[in-house]
């Protein structure tokens, strides 16, 4: 089985999340809204993808404007999740400044119709801080047991996926000239990474508590 | 793929694999932290709730057993006066009336800070006891039952006293509830705890935001110390329910 086929299945991992969070939907808390958002996000945009790679050979436009939606959204969920209580301002200026280096990266300085690495390097490194910044208030506020904790195991998915990408966008952004073979073997990694963190969030999906529950 | 772009792709997964197993080292890291940290948390719980409960019953013993028989003393000698008058014989009933008055709040108090029967007759018949205070004032119906195949410990059952002290607390404060149902099992293994109101409920979200209260986390605590999980449900207009198990 060729590569892309294997990419096409694989990226479709995000529908065990995606179902259970359709089912799960109305039971759960206010603030796991954005995580649920993001799973169909990432499904809607992966079917996108494949729709959008067999008209037109490229996958650009849809790429672009969803890694600036998922960024939206983790960083909203971050918010819900209480990161930016001491400083709310934080999560404004984080979306504003999000907001205008993606329309830096693809309106005016290159176009939508091309993979434009800048914003997705500084997207993934703010999300691996962020998840970062998240589990370390895990260590001191959490009473549930990590592995059954969906903030974790979220946070978990985060920061494997991001430093990852943050990693080979920082290495095509040094490497221009890799040939072909050379970017799709790179990327066969991050397909396999996605896949195993699809299982993740679905794993997380499933451990998110009811919303007439409560700790305290 | 050229020799030479074989080789960056090694490159590429060797490093790839060196930062999968910081990631890794980090992930566990946390949880170990995470452990370390809550267990931290409950000995701090556990240390000030000991020293809360042990000075509790001090007080109360001291109230009990040292106040009370002195005022007892006190109304024993104050009625053997010999009265001259009536107003004299008036006021030594109206001395003595007060005593006894005295005398009740002090064994009401001490049986508030720490109920004698616990220690003396166990969970159950304490629960029992107050219960059928609690009737004749609250306009609602406790339904209690309970086996108690096994005595608990005092430090437990003094928690599981609490517990139950603080949901009852809770019911005739904010639930305006008709019915109250408290179950607890106690075998040789476990400690089965439940409770169910038919009052208004609450929004976990909204009351786990601005709570000022400290009742539920109190709770929480005690069963986390305990060494068990306590799930408390709730929706507006359903009650509440709570419920856990602890192993003994
Ligand atoms: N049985 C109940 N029915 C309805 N609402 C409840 C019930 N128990 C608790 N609550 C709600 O949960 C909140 C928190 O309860 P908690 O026991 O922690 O605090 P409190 O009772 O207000 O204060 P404290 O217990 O410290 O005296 C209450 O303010 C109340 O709104
Ligand atoms: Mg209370």
């Amino acid at each position: 089985m060729g590569l892309y086929k294997i990419a096409a299945i694989l990226g479709y991992s995000v529908l065990f999340a995606a179902i259970i969070g359709l089912v799960r939907f109305k039971q759960t808390p206010k603030a796991y809204r954005p995580f649920f958002y993001l799973v169909w996000l990432g499904l809607v945009n992966h079917t996108a993808s494949l729709v959008f790679v067999h008209y037109f050979h490229s996958n650009s436009i849809n790429g672009n404007i969803f890694v600036l939606l998922e960024s939206l959204l983790f960083l909203y969920l971050f918010k819900n999740w209480g990161l930016f209580k001491s400083k709310p301002i934080t999560f404004f200026v984080l979306s504003v400044s999000l907001i205008v280096v993606w329309i830096v990266d693809n309106l005016i300085l290159h176009s939508l119709l091309s993979a434009n690495a800048g914003f997705r390097i500084i997207n993934a490194f703010l999300l691996v801080f962020l998840a970062i910044e998240q589990m370390t208030h895990l260590i001191t506020n959490a009473r549930k047991k990590p592995l059954f904790d969906p903030v974790f195991i979220i946070c978990t998915g985060i920061l494997i996926y991001f430093s990852y990408k943050a990693f080979i966008e920082v290495f095509f952004l040094m490497e221009t000239n890799a040939s072909l073979s050379l970017i799709t073997n790179i990327y066969a990694i991050l397909v396999y990474i996605n896949c195993f963190v699809n299982l993740l969030y679905a794993w997380a999906a499933l451990w998110i508590p009811r919303k007439n529950q409560s700790l305290f | 793929m050229d020799t030479q772009e074989k080789s960056i792709f090694i490159l590429v997964v060797i490093a790839a694999s060196v930062l999968g197993i910081v990631l890794l080292y980090f992930i566990v890291t946390i949880i170990r932290q995470q452990r370390k940290s809550k267990q931290l948390h409950l000995d701090k719980m556990q240390a000030e709730i000991r020293t809360l409960e042990r000075e509790r019953k001090r007080f109360a013993s001291d109230l009990h057993d040292d106040l009370g028989p002195l005022l007892s003393a006190i109304r024993f000698k104050i009625n053997s006066i010999d009265p001259s008058s009536p107003e004299d014989e008036q006021l030594i009933a109206d001395v003595s009336q007060h005593i006894d008055d005295s005398l009740t709040r002090i064994r009401e108090i001490a049986f508030n800070l720490m109920p004698g029967t616990l220690l003396r007759k166990g969970l159950v018949a304490t629960v029992e006891e107050i219960i059928s205070k609690t009737e004749n004032h609250f306009p609602f119906i406790i339904k209690f039952s309970a086996n108690e195949n096994q005595l608990v410990d005092q430090e437990k059952s003094v928690h599981l006293y609490r517990i139950i002290l603080e949901i009852l607390h809770n019911t005739i404060k904010h639930a305006h509830a008709t019915e109250l149902t408290l179950s607890v099992y106690i075998n040789e293994t476990t400690v089965r705890f439940q409770s169910q109101d038919n009052g208004v409920g609450f929004d976990p979200e909204v009351v786990k935001n601005n709570a000022h209260g400290l009742g539920l986390k109190n709770l929480q605590s005690r069963v986390e110390i305990m060494g068990g999980e306590i799930c408390i449900e709730s929706e507006p207009g359903k009650g509440v329910h709570c419920s856990f198990e602890i192993p003994l």
